[in-house]
């Protein structure tokens, strides 16, 4: 019986194949941007046989599911709810910044304090969530949600939050305020270990029978094209 | 064997089973055109969004009304291009993980052959048409002339060199302030006027080659329109539709009794959205019934987008034993030729 586990909403390809206790049995993390529809499937065949499992051993399917790239996240949400459907198992989603903000504390082999997690979302603003990690545990301090890099970085300021963050502009953002910020590739190995332990700490929404088919990425933004017709409706333009 | 397909190049999220290539067991298709309506067009990122939203209910539901589950499947095809990327890649990458999830092979397959391999299928009211034939495709995106063998592989007779010949109706409708999809409408309005009122450009017409040009019609229409504003007069806009889709009519007939003639073929498809057209229907009937060769259209329904079309073409596919690996990838600009040998672009 086993866990599989993936994210695809940042330029990083996540996937585990875990025990039921969490034990990592193999897993693989990519920085191939673009890549991650050719290699999701294969890849995540390539370990269940790499650790002697059939994907109807699986028993749970744990996703993240943004925000971060809007095509990136349907990557793994469509693949989720489609394996979730064909072997009626249920999915666990857990938001892409969590998995980022838990791996960076395990990378930094932490049990507590704050954390922050920021996803470049252009125009000097990103996608980001921040956490305060009590004894192992993470506990979001808000929605994840999307404003202007200042305010990520007043924030992590005030709580003294270590900030990982992926998108190279936003490094360099950070590196011209002179915010320490840890990249997110440098991270990301830790991401196989973040998704299954979070998935299975019982925190998350679980999709299971019909509801599979409700499982959906968290965007954050609407569409620009929904956002005017929003703002024509309200009487603005 | 059935066939489980999926198709998401556009705005319809569909999935349907299909038997043997010819019988639609199960099929559901969540149109997002009410939601496309409100923006005058497809938005691709909208469109990516509900795709995702649908993709595992529609298959859901297909299998339910087939009455079958995963066990009692042949194989998975999918539309793999061309189309919107963002699209596309929902229904590839679920494709793919139900393969991956059942073991069952995958087979990609090219849009507009799916639209042609619309008319294999069995209906009420027609028998299944058997390869070869002529093949005209008029959609939204295309307006190709094909030669389609008894294997059925394509080969290109012609084509537009601009506009498709259903954008042309999109793009007319617009001018004349209806509702997206224009093209429905611009075909019912045309039975209420006069085809004859005004005189648009037949794009090509005289040219040797099967080649087709429609921006030209459209912008005739766009002078016509403006001279009539500036005389203060009313757009008469059932003869505007009317003359419009006469003049669009007469060349897609008339190339199409062109191909007959030099390539010899008696059977006659006409694919794609445009064949739901009535006018264009009764044009290829008459035209037909004079040159003594037999037209089938599938049925509107099967003429817009759908998943049982897809999986009639992965039906031939598999028979091929050409199967994709889960390693298949969406194009928003594959070509016919690409998909038929199998050679797929590199990114
Ligand atoms: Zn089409």
């Amino acid at each position: 019986m086993s866990v599989i586990a993936m994210d695809t909403a940042t330029d990083v390809l996540a996937l585990a194949v875990a025990d039921e206790d969490g034990r990592l049995m193999s897993s693989l993390v990519e920085f191939l941007p673009r890549a991650h529809s050719r290699l999701l499937q294969p890849s995540l065949g390539h370990l269940l046989a790499g650790a002697r499992m059939n994907i109807h051993d699986v028993k749970l399917c744990v996703t993240g599911v943004g925000p971060g790239s809007y095509t990136g996240v349907r990557i793994a949400v469509a693949a989720a709810k489609a394996i979730g459907h064909a072997c009626a198992i249920p999915i666990v989603s857990v938001p892409t910044v969590d998995g980022m903000a838990m791996a960076l504390a395990c990378a930094e082999g932490q049990r507590f304090g704050a954390f922050m997690a920021l996803i470049d979302a252009r125009r000097d603003r990103a996608f980001g969530c921040w956490y305060r990690l009590e004894d192992g545990r993470l506990w979001a301090q808000c929605e994840p949600t999307v404003q202007a890099l200042s305010d990520w970085f007043a924030i992590a300021d005030r709580e003294r939050a270590s900030i990982v963050a992926s998108g190279r502009r936003l490094g360099d953002s950070a590196e011209a305020q002179g915010v320490r910020v840890r990249p997110w590739n440098e991270i990301a190995p830790m991401m196989p270990t973040a998704l299954v332990r979070l998935g299975l700490s019982g925190s998350y929404e679980r999709f299971e029978g019909e509801r599979v088919h409700d499982l959906a990425p968290l965007y954050v933004l609407p569409t620009e094209a929904e956002a005017k017709l929003g703002a024509k409706g309200e009487g603005g333009e | 064997m059935n066939i489980l397909a999926i198709e998401t190049s556009c705005d319809e999220t569909s999935a349907a089973v299909v038997a043997d290539g010819e019988r639609v067991l199960g099929q559901v298709t969540a149109s997002q055109m009410e939601i496309h309506r409100q923006f005058g067009g497809v938005v691709p990122e909208v469109a990516s969004r509900r795709h995702v939203q649908a993709i595992t209910r529609v298959v859901d539901t297909a299998l339910a009304q087939a009455g079958l589950g995963f066990a009692d499947l042949g194989a998975i095809g999918v539309t793999m291009g061309p189309g919107l990327l963002g699209a596309l890649l929902v229904g590839v990458t679920a494709a793919k993980a139900y393969s991956l999830a059942t073991g069952l092979p995958l087979v990609g397959v090219h849009h507009i052959a799916g639209h042609v391999a619309a008319a294999l299928l069995e209906e009420p009211d027609r028998p299944p048409v058997r390869p070869p034939f002529l093949c005209l495709v008029a959609s939204g995106g295309h307006t190709e002339l094909y030669e389609v063998d008894a294997s059925f592989a394509f080969k290109r007779l012609g084509g537009t060199r601009d506009d498709a010949a259903g954008e042309a109706y999109d793009k007319v409708a617009r001018l004349i302030g209806l509702a997206y999809p224009g093209g429905p409408e611009v075909d019912r309005l045309a039975r209420l006027g006069d085809p004859g009122r005004f005189s648009f450009p037949r794009g090509l017409l005289d040219d040797p080659s099967l080649d087709f040009s429609f921006s030209g019609m459209k912008t005739a229409v766009l002078v016509a329109l403006d001279k009539l504003k500036r005389q203060g007069q009313a757009v008469p806009v059932e003869d505007v539709c009317a003359s419009f889709q006469a003049a669009v009519i007469e060349v897609l007939v008339e190339k199409t009794r062109r191909a007959a003639s030099m390539t010899g073929h008696r059977t006659v498809v006409v694919a794609g959205g445009v064949a739901a057209n009535r006018g264009l229907r009764a044009a290829m009937q008459a035209m037909a019934a004079e040159e003594g060769l037999e037209v089938h259209f599938p049925s509107p329904a099967l003429c817009t987008d759908n998943a049982a079309m897809i999986g009639a073409a992965a039906y031939l596919r598999a028979q091929e034993g050409r199967f994709d690996t889960l390693e298949l990838g969406a194009y928003a600009d594959l070509t016919l030729e690409e998909w038929q040998s199998g050679r797929y672009p590199m990114d």
